[in-house]
């Protein structure tokens, strides 16, 4: 497994090589002048011919780019363009971790919310709770990422109360549904100890469910409506999630639609095969062998719209980011575009594309995870 | 286990039972009011060609079902006295497993293809027998010894596409015999297997039997698999027995033309090389809307109108144990052949 990472790995090198070619060739055909640009609209001609040759700009391309490179290697991001001049490397400091904190929290959402809904649905497909979660997943994936969160703002941050109810609703029918199940399960224990069992157990499920569901209606934080804490600020961890959560949730939603279908159309297929009627008729419950037979088997397609998704989070939010007012990669991008920014873009668009490479990478060695049949083919 | 002297009710009785699945066409009946009863200690072989009924007739024994399968309630499937479909939910857990067993055709498929061998192995052992993760390894590897798997601690550390199909098989038969069913039910075992891989497989479970005294029905589409491994054989056609008698009965005296043409449809080394296989003329009924009378009237050789009129019922012939559903049988007809030319056919036995 260490050999497969490691060929991986080594495998990155020519196709970060070209990344970096193309980040930095690309801007060089984006039309406009950096200098000119720094000179500002008074500028002589000789003006900006000094700041061209200050910049390097007449060397010849290629040794452009070799500088450029080494200096990326050696950790050296060059400086903004525009003023106060500051160092990209200190820019990206600024930026990265807020966008990465709220791609990777919109992942684990998504996950949280499409894995059990594509449990629950798969395991008995055209009952009310598959009808339900399809419904809504249908409606989420028609939702643009926009309109998602002018909703959640105005349901999280102006009307708390209607979420509070919605919540509450929606979270009491489903017990409800389910207890009626459970109820009639119960029927099929033995009079007696054993039923007794079954209802303790069950039982003690629903309180706590019921339990977790009130303390969410009632202890429902307030989310701020815009503007960014960071873990390192003075407000600490709690304001920190509490102003990353509602974009993370609008990114959550879409992907998380998505996801539950995928991997509920796998599992359905799963579930047809033989080795599944095989563990059945081993006796073992059926929602372990949900868990432990079909899951695992059905998650391909999973992890690879996974990887496209975080790579698509980091990159490009900033729908969400200006929605929010969150000081995120994507703002930088854009205002670094339209300033003509060219080392700061060049350097944002470098370290995406590594981001993504990388990313993708170790969805190719969860592959060999998942399956073990291709472990030890070609890498 | 249980006393075999004792003149209790047998290990199994099947009576009547029927298996339907919900087609956009209609009703499908792939089960046709079965009926059999076997011991422990006794092995069976169901025969018949593909779709006659046998994988749903077992999986409808093991309850073991699709969703849109219907099975009417005056069918019955007594096991050890119960019920297999009025198990509470305590029983039924367990019932699968330790008291009924599957061993499936194909260990390609039935073989999970991400885990491991061992955890395969163990989990049932574990979750049946409540066994810890040490004793359940050592009965993995007391079991894999039982079905000859060399290396067995290798072999638990594996997956299963690194064994070959004669040791997955194995595998498989292990992981079904894993907490001491009373009755193996094996779907097709050898049908994926190489033919010298079959008789291996074969032989093993000729041999399990003999030495744990369970019950076990081996469900084949090869008549010749089944007589040297069955103390009886049920032949199935169109979701019914149409024949059913103990394997030297069947052979020695066979009564149904089904079970005739079964039986010259298979290569005989005594025949010249390249002769040409009799095959069995016609496609098996179509069963959403089967023939009025005899299911297989409408391939059969000895076809009369009478044969069309009402499904036949299953007659003992020649002794009482041998059961045939022909109102034709052909153990008369030897007779009448013998008496050159009979105006009345004798009526059966």
């Amino acid at each position: 497994m260490l050999r497969v990472v490691g060929l991986k790995l080594a495998q990155l090198v020519p196709v970060m090589f070209v990344v970096s070619l193309a980040s930095f060739f690309i801007l060089e055909l984006i039309p406009g002048d950096a200098a000119a640009v720094i000179a500002g609209p008074q500028a002589t001609p000789e003006n900006i011919a000094n700041i061209r040759e200050q910049l390097g700009l007449n060397d010849p391309i290629v040794e452009r780019y070799l500088t450029w490179l080494g200096n990326v290697v050696t950790g050296d991001f060059g400086r903004s363009l525009l003023p106060p001049g500051r160092p990209v490397a200190d820019l990206m400091r600024a930026v990265l971790p807020v966008t990465l904190q709220i791609a990777v929290m919109a992942i684990g959402l998504a996950l949280l919310i499409s894995i059990p809904a594509a449990l629950v649905a798969a395991n008995r497909p055209n009952q009310p709770p598959d009808r339900v979660l399809s419904t809504g997943a249908f409606a989420a994936i028609s939702l643009p990422p926009f309109l998602a969160a002018l909703l959640l703002i105005f349901f999280f941050v102006f009307e708390t109360d209607l979420a509070r109810w919605g919540i509450l609703f929606t979270g009491v029918v489903a017990i409800l549904y389910y207890a009626n199940a459970a109820r009639a399960r119960a029927q099929r224990y033995p009079a007696g100890r054993h039923r007794h069992r079954y209802v303790l157990r069950t039982g003690s499920v629903f309180a706590v469910t019921t339990l977790a569901l009130v303390a969410l209606v009632v202890f429902l934080p307030d989310f701020p409506r815009q503007g960014f804490s960071r873990i390192t600020g003075s407000a600490g961890l709690g304001a920190n999630l509490r102003t990353a959560f509602l974009p993370a949730l609008t990114l959550a939603l879409t992907e998380a639609a998505v996801w539950m279908r995928l991997l509920r159309s796998d599992l359905m297929s799963t579930l047809q095969e033989d080795f599944i009627l095989a563990a059945r008729a081993k006796g073992m419950p059926r929602w372990r062998v949900l868990l432990t037979d079909a899951l695992r088997p059905s998650s391909f397609s999973l992890i690879t719209v996974l990887g496209v998704s975080l790579g698509r989070a980091v990159g490009g939010t900033v729908i969400v980011e200006r929605i929010f007012n969150l000081p995120g990669v994507g703002t930088l991008m854009v205002q670094s575009i339209v300033g003509k920014d060219i080392p700061v873009v060049q350097i944002a668009v470098l370290l995406l594309a590594s981001f993504y490479v990388l990313v993708n990478a170790g969805v190719d060695i969860a592959y060999g995870y998942l399956d073990p049949r291709i472990r030890r083919g070609r890498v | 286990m249980s006393e075999s002297t004792n003149p209790s009710p047998p290990l199994l009785r099947v009576r009547n039972l029927s298996t339907g699945f919900e087609t956009p066409r209609g009703l499908l009946w792939a089960v046709d009011g079965v009926s059999f009863d076997l011991d422990q200690g006794r092995t069976m072989g169901v025969v018949g060609e593909s779709g006659s009924g046998k994988s749903v007739l077992v999986r409808t024994v093991m309850n073991l079902l699709a969703a849109n399968a219907v099975v009417p309630d005056d069918g019955e499937v007594l096991f050890r006295g119960r019920n297999v479909r009025d198990l509470d939910a305590i029983e039924e857990r367990h019932f699968w497993g330790t008291e009924m067993a599957m061993v499936f055709q194909d260990p390609m498929t039935s073989l999970n293809p991400v885990k491991r061998i061992g955890r395969q192995l163990t989990e049932s052992i574990r979750f049946h027998l409540g066994l810890d993760d040490d004793a359940a390894t050592e009965r993995a590897l007391e079991l894999m010894n039982q079905v000859g798997i060399p290396e067995p601690k290798k072999r638990l550390r594996q997956y299963p596409h690194e064994l070959s199909g004669g040791m997955r098989q194995r595998v498989v038969i292990a992981i079904a015999l894993s907490c001491s069913p009373k009755l193996l039910i094996a779907d097709e075992p050898t049908t994926a297997l190489d033919v010298t891989v079959q008789r291996q497989i074969l032989d093993l479970l000729g041999r399990i039997q003999r030495e744990t005294d369970m019950a076990m029905i081996l469900i084949t589409h090869d008549l010749g698999v089944v007589a040297s491994y069955t103390d009886e054989i049920a032949v199935m056609y169109g979701g019914q027995i149409v024949e059913h008698a103990a394997t030297s009965d069947l052979f020695e005296d066979l009564a149904h033309p089904y079970t005739e043409a079964l039986l010259a449809s298979i290569p005989r080394i005594d025949l010249p090389s390249h002769a040409r296989l009799q095959a069995i003329g016609g496609r098996p009924p179509d069963m959403v809307a089967p023939p009025p009378g005899c299911r297989f009237a409408p391939r059969c050789a000895y076809r009369t109108d009478e044969c069309e009129a009402a499904i036949p019922e299953l007659i003992s012939v020649a002794d009482r144990m041998h059961t045939c559903r022909c109102i034709r049988p052909l153990v008369s007809h030897r007779d009448v052949a013998e008496a050159v030319v009979a105006p009345n056919r004798p009526g059966s036995s």
